[in-house]
């Protein structure tokens, strides 16, 4: 008999593919403008305001490519995450090789977060940088192995999928209005108050839509890692099911990649979240296990 | 992967690749020669099985799979399962040739009933060293690697790499070593 699990979900590419247009258009738009800036110093013969253009159409993309590049350890000091040696926990660094292996990716580095929730979380743009890190509580939590390695496979998925360095770039919209906002600068405010604060709503909008996506593939691809949709989803329950105490901030695009999100407050709705409803999530799971040919 | 996978999240499980194995009896020779490795009479294929829910049904094709197997070869095959949840399908056979057929076999088999995603790794046994000597074959990846394991979790890197120097003209090699993943406490 033969078993053809598919790696892909047509109506969600679809959905992913429509929610990223916006934030390709951001990106070209940005291009456009810094340009634009550049051509109309030059035209204008302001030739004393040249230089600054040249250095902010210059220093904008540099800014940007740094930030992609040190993503991963500013993420990690955040949610105060401390990567193991060798000697530290071997049986999670065994296990994490272990489905590396099935998952044919390189054993990515192993961290354990400090922090009241049970979670886990990657960090990392691909996969030779890739660090998975796990909450002390999740580690403490009563999970089988069969339900720990399902969440390893989950986060392993979203490093296989290059899910890091996807959100940090549909992050960066989003990001910018941040950055004017909380910069200190007086004129940058006005700018997000004036033109920009639309354009960060209709962003951190389909951020959190495309990160909602990101989840469902990564248990999709979780699941034919292990072969077995029926862990994650317990694995699910136990730890997402109950409310969790505390919570995990890192920047925006690493709590994307956490294994649950936090569901507190406004966060409840779910077009305000960056995480699908545990319901929905199970719904999938359940459907994706009848698509294996068999039944929970 | 291409940009469009990156995208849309579309990775997938890799199909195994079987065909180098047959790479395997003349580099036996090299090993015995240069190395005074003696190939063992046992081998495995690890794979992951799936999920307990198809077990009866996945336990009855593998049944059929072995009697196919000790039909059709004059080798033993004993099953184990690991700490890892992963199966072992342990083939013993006095002749190294006939070992690495059945192996090759045993993982076709395994392939044709689906379970080819699931292929892990074959994994051969050489002895005459100070410890024991073992050749992966992953099916992800379509090649070799050494592994000399010295303690619970340690390894002989020097040792290791030596070998791959000396059967590189004959073998795949793994190219990447980061991708030369253990296999600690293997039941072989």
């Amino acid at each position: 008999m033969k078993r053809r699990p598919s790696g892909r979900d047509l109506g969600l590419s679809l959905r992913m593919a429509i929610a990223l247009v916006p934030i390709v258009l951001w990106y070209l738009l940005a291009l456009v403008l810094l340009v634009a800036l550049v051509i109309l110093t030059l035209f204008g013969r302001e030739w004393q305001a040249l230089p600054g253009a040249v250095l902010f159409a210059i220093g904008g993309p540099v800014a940007l490519w740094e930030h992609v590049h040190h993503s991963e350890s500013v993420a990690l000091t955040a949610a105060r995450a401390k990567e193991l040696d060798d000697r530290e926990e071997p049986e999670l660094q065994a296990l994490v090789a272990r489905v590396a292996a099935m998952a044919d990716l390189p054993t990515p580095r192993v961290a354990v977060a400090q922090s009241r929730a049970p979670n886990a979380f990657s960090v990392g743009i691909n996969e030779r940088r890739a660090v998975v890190a796990f909450t002390r509580e999740l580690l403490r939590r009563d999970l089988t192995p069969a339900e720990l390695e399902a969440i390893v496979a989950h986060e392993l998925a979203h490093v296989a999928n290059r899910d890091g360095l996807v959100m940090t770039f549909v992050s960066v919209p989003a990001l910018v209005g941040s950055a004017l906002w909380h910069g200190g600068d007086q004129r940058g405010k006005i700018v997000f108050l004036m033109f920009y604060w639309p354009v960060f709503v209709v962003s951190l909008f389909f951020m959190w839509t495309l990160s909602r996506y990101r989840e469902y593939v990564a248990d999709r691809s979780a699941s034919l890692i292990t072969g077995a949709p029926e862990q994650l989803m317990s694995a699910l329950q136990k730890i997402a099911g109950k409310p969790a105490p505390g919570d995990l901030r890192g920047g925006l695009a690493v709590q994307a990649l956490c294994i649950v999100g936090r569901q507190a407050g406004w966060r409840r709705f779910e077009l305000f979240s960056d995480h699908p409803p545990l319901a929905k999530r199970m719904d999938r799971l359940e459907e994706l296990s009848r698509e294996l040919g068999r039944a929970v | 992967m291409g940009i469009r996978d990156v995208l849309f999240g579309r990775r997938r499980l890799k199909e195994a690749k079987r065909e180098a194995l047959f790479a395997l009896p003349s580099a036996a020779v090299t090993m015995e020669v240069d190395l005074g490795l003696r190939p063992a009479d046992a081998a495995a294929v690890v794979f992951k099985p799936l999920s307990a829910s198809e077990f009866v049904r996945a336990e009855n094709e593998l049944q059929e799979l072995l009697d196919v197997a000790a039909r059709d070869s004059s080798s033993r095959i004993e099953r184990r399962s690991d700490d890892y949840g992963f199966e072992w399908l342990i083939v013993r056979d006095e002749q190294f040739e006939d070992l690495v057929a059945t192996v090759h076999l045993v993982a076709s088999e395994l392939g044709e009933r689906g379970f080819g995603p699931q292929l892990l790794a074959a994994v051969f046994r050489f002895d005459g060293g100070a410890r024991p000597v073992y050749l992966v074959y992953g099916y992800k990846r379509g090649a070799f690697w050494p592994f000399v394991p010295t303690g619970e979790r340690e390894r002989d890197n020097a040792e290791e790499l030596e070998l791959k120097a000396k059967l590189e003209k004959e073998l795949p090699i793994e190219p990447d070593i980061s991708m030369w993943f253990a296999l600690f406490g293997l039941p072989l």
